[in-house]
């Protein structure tokens, strides 16, 4: 469960950078460091993609 | 939390079953427990027992370096007195919290073996209780889950409020930063966020490197240089941490040579008597070398002193003539000389030799001197008047700079002849021990100012790296953006950074959040504490961007090092309970708050606040009291205030034993000292 007041303040921030924080959160209450590393490679890749198709 | 009874049995101390059954709401409004003992009886076992029946720990905040092993808890007496059997050490508690009752129950079975003591643990069982009494055993996978719900493992140490806890707030060292930034820390449990910023400042380093082995030659430059940054901080940070594990570790030796040092104990006086007549007489040593030099500069005064009396003689001669009229005189010489001459008077009589005007005239003669010589000495009179007014003044410093000095000299004179002594009496070799010991403590002082300051150029070495790496980061963002909106690389590396910002910007508003928070409700507490006088002059509490503790006074200017040592020890009562009130959910401690011997350095004012007020900021207060500072004044304070609702005894048994005896207050206040006893 990711404390709501840090929730509140991801809002603030573009949508792909609130996804990408909340999902290394998220990650963090149950992996290592280095596991979560590699799990968020392919989310960035894929969030990266997503940015890209938004912009054109 | 409202605890209704704890069992201990064979715990520690406590051998056999013991039952405190504490004051709760449905009994009425008191909600204070009074657990009395002596230092020693076992007050502190029993808040080391809760926690042991809550989280199966043993290890309390302040025991510091104790080794694991050393932490037994089952009973000594029962064990020496079986050996071979095994002793089973139970703690039980019933509790609710937030209208469900509960019923927990820890057990651990200990056997001595040999000189060891085996420990184990043997059962754990958590009930919840039914509104109709029945209970529901909740499996045992799910109890830590539970309890940590109720009470969060890391902030289970606020509530528990400790003499030596206070009094290592109050010292504005690294220790007291440390105490600090670990209860922000507990209190926003940041672990989850901290590991992420890691795993997402893994992920931007990673592609950084893959961008800077890609064609771009400006962006491998700034990756390069922004990397060599990052390096520098970390070297930085590590230096830091070992600054402070050097500090941490000469505080601890510091603490070993005090108990060496008490072992000299009947001499450690005559050291510290030694170390402060050695100061007094750097200090009159150095006033000696002022007095010399002050008399240095009275020398040409000084000498005109010794022709003082020839001076006052002259002048005094000179000032009779004149009063005489015979300076100046009262006929010029000239004139005379012209009518002894002409033997004519001015008004025309003839004047004959031998006659009586012409003696007269003669007379006047040989009281007249030349107009030179009269000037001459008028001025000579005029001069040495001056001087004569001067000779007093002088007289007096020259002989009160003597006597400074003199009195100075007699000084040092006698400082040494008492140095002598007190070092014949230290002069043994045993006592060289003490001595070297003494030293050796002075020099790891010493150490800990250097380290500081140190670790204080390191801090602001450190910041200038971390603005500079700022800097990079947004000439790096501004050349990936340049590099390629297309490329994808660069996008990710952007992506990856800008989370990192953004998650390392929430751990610092949470920090500061939190400080600010903790500021507020210590000032809140710190005030409502706080005697007439103080409240007057001090303010605000607020926590420093190094995690240390500030008090400012009325005109919002810092004023910690001017506070007393009972006002400093409030101020570290109202920073732990502001800990406890935020740690729990609602305005209040919603867990019981214990405090052991609390009272120390308070005045009766202090005393008296605290005594009005915790009962109003928790739901159960727990005051473990020693009879030195819970005597029949405390007590008769506290029960002013309608909330005492139960005293219990702590009293010596045999084999090192402790007995609960619970007592009536009015009983209680029988047992009590008076002040004057």
């Amino acid at each position: 469960m990711i404390n709501e007041k840090i929730i509140e303040k991801l809002n603030a921030y573009p949508d792909e950078v609130r996804e990408l924080a909340m999902q290394a959160i998220q990650l963090s209450e149950s992996f290592p460091e280095k596991a979560i590393a590699d799990q968020l490679q392919g989310i960035v890749r894929k969030l990266a993609k997503q940015q890209d198709g938004d912009d054109q | 939390m409202i605890l209704h009874s704890m069992t201990v049995e064979n715990f520690r101390q406590f051998r056999g079953k013991h039952v405190l059954e504490f004051y709760t709401p449905s009994m009425g409004q008191s909600n204070v427990t009074v657990i009395f003992g002596e230092n020693g009886r076992g007050k502190t076992g029993l808040f080391r027992a809760i926690i042991f029946c809550l989280f199966g720990e043993r290890r309390l905040s302040q025991d510091g370096d104790v080794l694991q092993e050393e932490l037994q808890l089952v009973n000594v007496s029962a064990l020496t007195d079986n050996p071979g059997q095994p002793i089973r050490t139970v703690v039980e508690l019933k509790f609710t919290h937030r209208e469900q009752a509960y019923h927990l129950r820890r057990a651990i079975l200990g056997m001595q073996d040999g000189d060891r003591v085996i420990e184990e643990e043997d059962e754990k069982s958590l009930f919840l209780i039914t509104a109709d009494g029945n209970s529901k055993l909740v499996p045992i996978t799910e109890i830590d889950a539970i309890i940590n719900n109720i009470l969060d493992r890391r902030v289970k140490d606020y509530f528990l409020l400790d003499g030596e806890k206070i009094e290592r707030l109050t010292r504005a060292s690294i220790e007291q930063r440390r105490e600090i930034s670990v209860g922000i820390r507990n209190l926003l449990n940041v672990d989850a966020l901290e590991i992420a910023i890691k795993a997402v400042g893994r992920v931007a380093k990673t592609l950084d490197n893959e961008l800077s082995s890609s064609s771009h030659e400006d962006l491998s430059r700034l990756l390069k240089r922004l990397g060599d940054n990052e390096e520098e901080q970390d070297n930085s940070r590590n230096r830091l941490k070992k600054l402070a594990d050097e500090i941490r570790l000469a505080r601890k030796e510091i603490d070993k040579t005090d108990k060496a040092l008490d072992e000299f104990k009947e001499i450690r006086h005559l050291l510290e008597q030694r170390k402060s007549l050695e100061q007094d007489l750097q200090e009159l040593e150095r006033q000696e070398v002022d007095a010399l030099s002050e008399m240095r500069n009275l020398v040409c005064k000084a000498t005109a002193l010794i022709m003082a009396p020839t001076v006052i003689t002259v002048f005094e001669h000179i000032d009779s003539r004149k009063q005489k009229g015979e300076l100046p005189s009262e006929i010029r010489r000239d004139l005379i000389e012209r009518i002894l001459m002409e033997k004519r008077c001015i008004c025309g009589n003839e004047i004959c030799e031998g006659s009586e005007a012409y003696s007269h005239i003669i007379n006047w003669l040989k009281r007249t001197s030349d107009v030179t010589t009269q000037d001459a000495a008028l001025n000579l009179w005029r001069y040495m008047s001056e001087m004569r007014n001067h000779f007093s003044d002088d007289a007096d410093l020259v002989e009160k700079r003597l006597q400074q000095y003199g009195n100075i000299n007699s000084s040092i004179a006698n400082l040494n002849h008492s140095l002598e002594n007190v070092s014949n009496q230290i002069g043994t070799s045993v006592r060289q021990d003490a001595t070297k010991l003494d030293a050796y403590r002075a020099n790891l002082q010493k150490d800990i100012i250097g380290l500081e300051a140190n670790a204080q150029n390191i801090q602001s070495q450190l910041e200038k790296l971390q603005q500079e790496n700022g800097r990079l980061r947004a000439l790096l963002k501004e050349e990936k953006l340049k590099v390629g909106k297309n490329d994808e690389l660069s996008q990710r590396s952007i992506l990856a950074h800008d989370t990192q910002d953004a998650l390392i910007d929430i751990y610092k508003q949470f920090t500061s959040e939190i400080k600010d928070l903790i500021g507020e409700s210590a000032t809140i507490l710190f005030r409502d504490l706080l005697d007439e006088e103080g409240r007057e002059n001090l303010r605000t509490i607020i926590v420093n961007n190094d995690y240390s503790l500030q008090v400012l006074d009325r005109y919002k200017k810092p004023f910690l090092a001017n506070i007393s040592a009972g006002q400093r020890q409030i101020m570290s009562i109202s920073f732990i309970a502001a800990l406890a009130i935020i740690a729990s959910p609602g305005d209040k401690i919603e867990i019981p708050l214990f405090m052991d011997t609390p009272f120390g350095r308070l005045s009766y004012d202090h005393r008296r606040n605290l005594i009005n007020k915790v009962p109003t900021l928790t739901s159960q207060w727990i005051l473990l009291a020693t009879d030195t500072e819970f005597r029949r004044q405390e007590a008769q304070l506290l029960k002013n205030t309608g909330r005492w609702g139960k005293f219990f005894m702590l009293q010596p048994s045999s084999n090192g034993n402790t007995e609960i005896i619970e007592q009536d207050i009015s009983s209680a206040m029988a047992i009590l000292r008076n002040e004057e006893d």
